[in-house]
């Protein structure tokens, strides 16, 4: 199977921290999400991130 | 946060419902509670505390009202309640806090059910009720419990907390940094790097595929084994971490205790060896008195006999039949001489009927045992060598009894001594028990220390063990599409955690770097003198005197109780201060959404061992730093408050005390003081 090119953008991962910082800021005031649920959140974002990164 | 109100019912001292409204989101921003000394002051800060988080740390166990708890029946019930109506981080919260009390059939009066309840204001304007489970968790983000010593500032306790952690439990640097923006990044880490199961990098983790890979599957199960061991060492480290310098604290305190105490030592070694004294001396005065008995029981007879003697010598000195008689002889020796020698010791043949046999038939009527004479004249010796031996127990027997009336004025002179003595050392410790303390607890250190030492060569293993687990990891899980994903994923979560770990450390050392300006800054404003408040990097802070160079006897230098207040109150308004301000930069410190929040200042007896001067350099100080105070506080150290802070206070309550047990709390209208 053929490898693709990856490479962490660092315009894109300062879009990453400031949604996962977005998320955190919300979740302190609304504590929507336990602990493993923001984990499976800050997840879903950087699996997003990554695949615009090939 | 700000506080709107508390409500407390039956709460120790305070009778019935007992509310206070706060000055609040107002020019004037301070209330002041008036009230005298055992009027309940400390109670009410400790009501805060008992509603936040259940502490209550009374002498007695109880929270009920006594004269309520004393008007119950058997299987009557009582409430004791307390409310706080709050805002945190534009949410409005009502916390309350409820203890039921039950009266058992035999009259006792037991706490029941606890309950905590929370309820917050949704964007619709009503108040929902929180899950339970975030409870501690709300409070905490709301006000950390290791903080709310400092929020909750009361004078007589405060003065320690923050410059020593004796207690060897608070950390104060993640509610420090909580308060002052960082949970935010600290949060984000938490959930990026914290622990190997529910964490981001974690999961991704767990979610390379494995199957039809054996090799995969066992390195993946060794990953995990490791990274649980190294979780377990390193909260075993930070145990024995905490345990050293909670013992390393104590020794200095012991060291400091034995120091201040030397004069003490020295009391307590006259005391014992006035007692080693006393002991030899009431040997020696039982030996005196064994003495006197065993004289009394021999002699004393003949000590009383002595008239009764001396009038029989001087009736028998007149006695005649003494001339006839030859000294020392008896009536055997003539026996012998006439029956056996038959010769007399001049020469002369005795022979029976003969004249000399006659003559000395004749002296035997004067010689013993038929001789009276004799008798009396032996009678009489020894009459006269008892006469001496009875004035001699005469004589001793009082030399042995002034030497004991010697023997007990010495012992009275060397208890009264140790009984003076013992008066001064009274309540002070007993620095031998404290030397023994220092040296078990010395042990002790040497042995954590070691254990230490050995637990970071054993994580420095682990780790290296992880690194290699993770290469081989990756090089087997690069042959599956969907794994070489996953592996990406988990390089950009490390090297987002790792941008995040180096903001928060950058943030971290701006933040303690600030706050030890702003505190300095408002100790400065009280304190006219060389000092100044030094941060460490756990946020315990210190008093750095100029002159002293060495950084360990900073430490030992004199403070007064006054200027400890001082010291602490400046830490805690610079915390308050910095709290409401905007410290980040948004761009170049990359913490978005950050929103500074208000706290207010609780202080009772905050003025407590301050002269004059420094009341009033404090209350100057108080309308700068905090968005909201309240002042539990003497009447006394209010009439210096007073001339600075007139146009700053909002609402004024006064604590009335009926007696013991019944205070009220009047007042609370907005005045003009």
């Amino acid at each position: 199977m053929e490898e693709k090119d990856f490479k962490i953008d660092e315009a894109k991962s300062k879009r990453l921290i400031k949604k996962i910082l977005d998320l955190e800021n919300e979740n302190l005031k609304t504590k929507k999400y336990s602990r493993s649920e923001m984990s499976d959140k800050i997840i879903d974002f950087i699996k997003e991130e990554v695949r615009k990164c090939y | 946060m700000l506080l709107k109100s508390l409500k407390i019912q039956n709460f120790r001292q305070f009778i019935g419902e007992q509310e206070i409204d706060f000055a609040y989101d107002d020019d004037k921003k301070i209330t002041v509670i008036l009230g005298k000394n055992t009027s309940g002051k400390t109670t009410l800060i400790k009501s805060f505390k008992w509603i936040l988080y259940g502490v209550s740390d009374f002498e007695t166990e109880d929270l009920i009202n006594i004269p309520v708890a004393s008007n119950m029946e058997p299987g009557d019930k009582e409430k004791v309640k307390g409310e706080i109506e709050l805002k945190h981080k534009n949410t409005w919260y009502i916390i309350r806090r409820e203890q039921d009390y039950f009266m058992t059939n035999s009259g006792d009066v037991k706490p029941e059910n606890t309950r905590l309840i929370i309820q917050y204001k949704t964007e619709e304007g009503k108040y929902d009720f929180l899950r339970t489970s975030d409870h501690i968790d709300t409070i905490n983000k709301i006000l950390p419990e290791d903080l709310s010593d400092y929020f909750f500032f009361h004078g007589e306790q405060v003065k320690e907390i923050g410059a020593n952690r004796r207690d060897g439990k608070k950390n104060i640097t993640e509610a420090v940094e909580s308060i002052l923006g960082l949970e935010v990044i600290n949060s984000a880490i938490k959930h990026l790097s914290g622990g190997p199961k529910i964490s981001v990098i974690g999961k991704l983790k767990n979610q390379i595929d494995t199957s039809d890979n054996e090799e995969l599957e066992y390195n993946k199960k060794l990953l995990a084994e490791k990274e649980e061991a190294l979780e377990n060492i390193q909260r075993e480290i930070s145990d024995y971490q905490n345990t050293i310098e909670f013992l390393e604290q104590e020794i200095d305190e012991l060291n400091d205790k034995i120091r201040d105490n030397k004069p003490t030592r020295n009391l307590k070694n006259r005391i014992n060896d006035n007692e080693i004294q006393i002991k030899e001396k009431i040997e020696k005065k039982s030996e005196k008195i064994n003495k006197i008995t065993d004289l009394i029981s021999q002699k004393s007879p003949m000590y009383f006999m002595q008239p009764l003697l001396s009038r029989s010598i001087n009736l028998l000195n007149n006695f005649e039949g003494f001339e006839e008689s030859i000294p020392e002889m008896h009536a055997n020796s003539i026996n012998y001489i006439l029956n056996n020698r038959k010769t007399c010791i001049c020469g002369t043949k005795i022979e029976e009927g003969s004249e000399a046999f006659k003559n000395l038939i004749e002296f035997k009527r004067y010689l013993p045992p038929e001789s009276i004479g004799t008798v009396v004249r032996l009678f009489l010796k020894d009459v006269r060598y008892n006469s001496t031996d009875g004035q001699e127990f005469y004589e001793d027997v009082i030399t042995l009894i002034r030497e004991v009336r010697f023997l007990n004025e010495e012992i009275k002179e060397l208890e009264s001594q140790n009984a003076k003595l013992s008066q001064e050392i009274e309540n002070k410790p007993d620095v031998g028990v404290l030397e023994k303390e220092v040296n078990s607890k010395s042990e002790k250190l040497q042995s954590r220390k070691k254990k230490l030492e050995q637990k970071i060569s054993e994580k420095g293993k682990l780790e290296r063990d992880l690194e290699e687990i993770d290469k081989e990891i990756k090089k087997l899980a690069k042959n599956s599409e969907k794994n070489r994903f996953t592996l990406h994923c988990l390089d950009y979560a490390k090297s987002i955690n790792a941008r995040f770990e180096e903001h928060y450390n950058k943030l971290e050392s701006k933040t303690r770097k600030k706050l030890e300006e702003r505190t300095n800054e408002i100790f400065n404003k009280i304190y006219h003198g060389e000092r100044n408040i030094k941060l460490k990097n756990n946020y315990e802070y210190y008093l750095e005197t100029p002159e002293i160079t060495s950084a360990a006897l900073q430490d030992k230098a004199d403070k007064s109780e006054g200027l400890k207040t001082v010291a602490s109150f400046s830490f805690i308004a610079g915390i308050v201060s910095l709290a409401r301000e905007k410290i980040y930069n948004q761009k170049s410190d990359e913490v978005e959404g950050y929103e500074p929040e208000p706290y207010p200042l609780v202080m009772d007896a905050p003025f407590s061992d301050t002269d004059e001067e420094h009341i009033k350099n404090i209350s100057e100080v108080i309308p700068e730093v905090a968005e909201q105070t309240i002042m539990i506080i003497m009447e006394k150290d209010w009439k210096y408050a007073k001339d600075v802070l007139r146009n700053e206070v909002n609402k004024l309550y006064d604590m009335e005390k009926r007696s013991e047990t019944k205070t009220f709390i009047q007042g609370g209208e907005i005045v003009s003081v």
